[in-house]
């Protein structure tokens, strides 16, 4: 499927396709730390299916999403590390 | 935004559930069924990009034609007086009344800590699977294949296919209790089959018994692992880490709608206590479960007990003979498969450090709560289980390492926003 969908991570512009989520689209963009634990540990995504919360980004201005229930739309901007 | 009212709602649209919501809509039943994932099916069917296939296409398509209405990403967060309620979705709640309700929420991979297992790159092996399904490209990654359970060789054998170098399988398992778990499959249909196709679609990929991943390490993200087990040990370099110890049960709905606290109830807190086939549905006036949330044991058995759940709710019967014979034979296998993937304690307390992470919320340490009595003491000094994620992933750790009954579950189940509650108004209120 064509990488039809503009979407923008920490400012910065890429593109995927359909039906892909938040999360694996952060993964393919090479995005290690999704968000910074409370001692300062980078995380990314443990179970992929909205139980851990180690996913969690900001969407659009909303913070703590979970990124692995979420597809990428276009125009989304998304904000990781918080 | 108003009350939504229904008359068979279910909770969770997975196999059981669409089981659930097939049976009763065919017999003229209003039926909601809400998914908190962005598509139904759960997770056994969960679509690549979002194209449903075979058995979830049918039942899906069945249920439109008996227009039953399919609310995805929607989360029941909450249970409200007067048979209703609190559900979440596009960060509005809204109440949802219901006559009866199936609870069908299905199970979650239970995770050990182990040294390392915080570092980005080490995933569930279920949620890896999820991950690239949802569309993240593996192809050339080196991936190592851990834990215990069923679920370790479907994973390895999908993420070959994909594309992934999968190096190895460390099952903890014993080889003798592995090959006790063949004879079973022998028993029941398709299961034997099942078996052998997995065998056979991750040949070449190293599969080593009674092995564990002891440690993880890498500077921002994973860079290798330690394996050991029969007595050696080895490093071996990889990008990504897939590791899950079988599943646990999706029970917080269940808890909400206080189905623990009814008289006959069965289901033991971590699901997998409850033993029988009768154990695995529960029905009570008007609150039903079914599927893997009330006990593992894959989805012939969702299908059938959701299917049960459904057409009790519509109170037709529907119990024939071979259905109760199928079952039984279904959660005999249920049980020999839980057995040979129990945790061995000593052996996941020996890979414990003093700095290993327990709890990832709130970031507590192995060596904090090693000396308490219980999950409430160790909450009550470190926060272990008072994040996000209500204990969903510590808790069943806890338990499996210390043997602590936890209930951290509140509602509502996942955190709200306020924005989100702001909406929230009935017309009886
Ligand atoms: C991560 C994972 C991967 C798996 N992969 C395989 C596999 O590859 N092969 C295999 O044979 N078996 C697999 N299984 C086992 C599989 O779960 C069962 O065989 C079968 O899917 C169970 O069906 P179910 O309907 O009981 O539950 P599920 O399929 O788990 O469905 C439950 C549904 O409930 C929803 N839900 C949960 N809580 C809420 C809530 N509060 N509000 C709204 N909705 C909610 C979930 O989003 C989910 O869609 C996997 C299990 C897990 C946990
Ligand atoms: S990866 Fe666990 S909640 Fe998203």
């Amino acid at each position: 499927m064509p990488d039809s969908l503009k979407f923008k991570i920490d400012g910065v512009e890429h593109a995927t396709s359909p039906g892909t989520t938040v999360a694996s689209a952060l993964l393919n963009a090479g995005v290690t730390a999704f968000r910074t634990s409370v001692t300062g540990e980078p995380r990314a995504p443990l179970c992929g299916m909205g139980s851990c919360f180690e996913c969690r980004v900001t969407i659009d201005g909303v913070a703590n999403v979970r990124s692995c229930l979420e597809m990428v739309r276009e125009g989304m901007e998304i904000e990781t590390g918080g | 935004m108003a009350e939504r009212r229904t008359e068979i709602l279910v909770i969770g649209g997975g196999p059981a559930g669409l089981a659930a919501a097939e049976a009763a809509s065919s017999h003229g039943k209003r039926v909601t069924v809400i998914d908190e994932n962005p598509q139904f099916g759960g997770q056994i069917w969960r679509a690549e990009k979002q194209k449903l296939s075979g058995k979830a296409k049918e039942l899906v398509d069945a249920l439109e034609k008996n227009d039953v209405e399919l609310i995805p990403s929607c989360t029941c967060v909450a249970s409200l007086p007067e048979k209703r309620i609190l559900a979440l979705s596009q960060g509005r709640t809204f109440p949802i009344a219901y006559d009866k309700v199936i609870i069908a929420t299905g199970a979650r991979e239970r995770f050990i800590p182990f040294p390392g297992w915080t570092l980005p790159g080490v995933f569930g092996a279920g949620g890896l699977q999820a991950l690239v399904k949802g569309g993240y490209d593996i192809s050339g990654k080196r991936i190592v294949v851990a834990g215990t359970g069923p679920l370790l060789l479907a994973v390895a054998a999908y993420l070959k296919k994909k594309g992934g170098n999968v190096l190895m399988i460390a099952e903890q398992a014993s080889a003798k209790n592995l090959f006790k778990l063949g004879l079973a499959t022998l028993k029941v249909q398709g299961k034997f089959l099942e078996a052998v196709r997995l065998r056979f679609a991750t040949l070449g990929i190293k599969y080593s018994t009674g092995s564990s991943v002891t440690s993880a390490r890498g500077k921002d993200a994973l860079e290798e692992i330690t394996v050991e087990g029969n007595g050696k040990s080895s490093t071996i370099e990889c990008d990504l880490l897939a590791t899950g110890y079988h599943l646990t049960g999706n029970t917080e709905v269940a808890e909400l709608l206080d189905v623990f606290a009814l008289e006959g109830m069965v289901i033991a807190y971590d699901g997998q206590k409850a033993a029988t086939a009768e154990d695995f549905l529960y029905e009570h006036e008007d609150i039903f479960c079914a599927g893997e949330l009330a006990g593992i044991g894959g989805v012939e058995k969702a299908l059938l007990e959701g299917r049960r759940a459904g057409l009790a709710a519509a109170g037709v019967e529907g119990d024939t003979q071979e259905v109760a014979a199928e079952e039984e034979r279904l959660g005999r296998f249920a049980s020999a498969m839980n057995r040979t993937f129990e945790l061995d304690r000593d052996t996941l307390l020996e890979i414990m450090t003093d700095d290993t992470i327990v709890c990832r919320c709130e970031d507590v340490q192995f060596g904090k709560i090693k000396d308490c009595d219980n999950f409430i003491e160790a909450k009550l000094q470190t926060r272990i289980g008072m994040g996000s994620c209500q204990g969903r992933v510590c808790g069943s750790a806890c338990e499996a390492l210390f043997g602590w009954g936890t209930n951290s579950i509140r509602p509502p189940i996942i955190p709200l926003r306020v924005s989100e509650l702001a909406n929230f108004t009935t017309e009886k209120d």
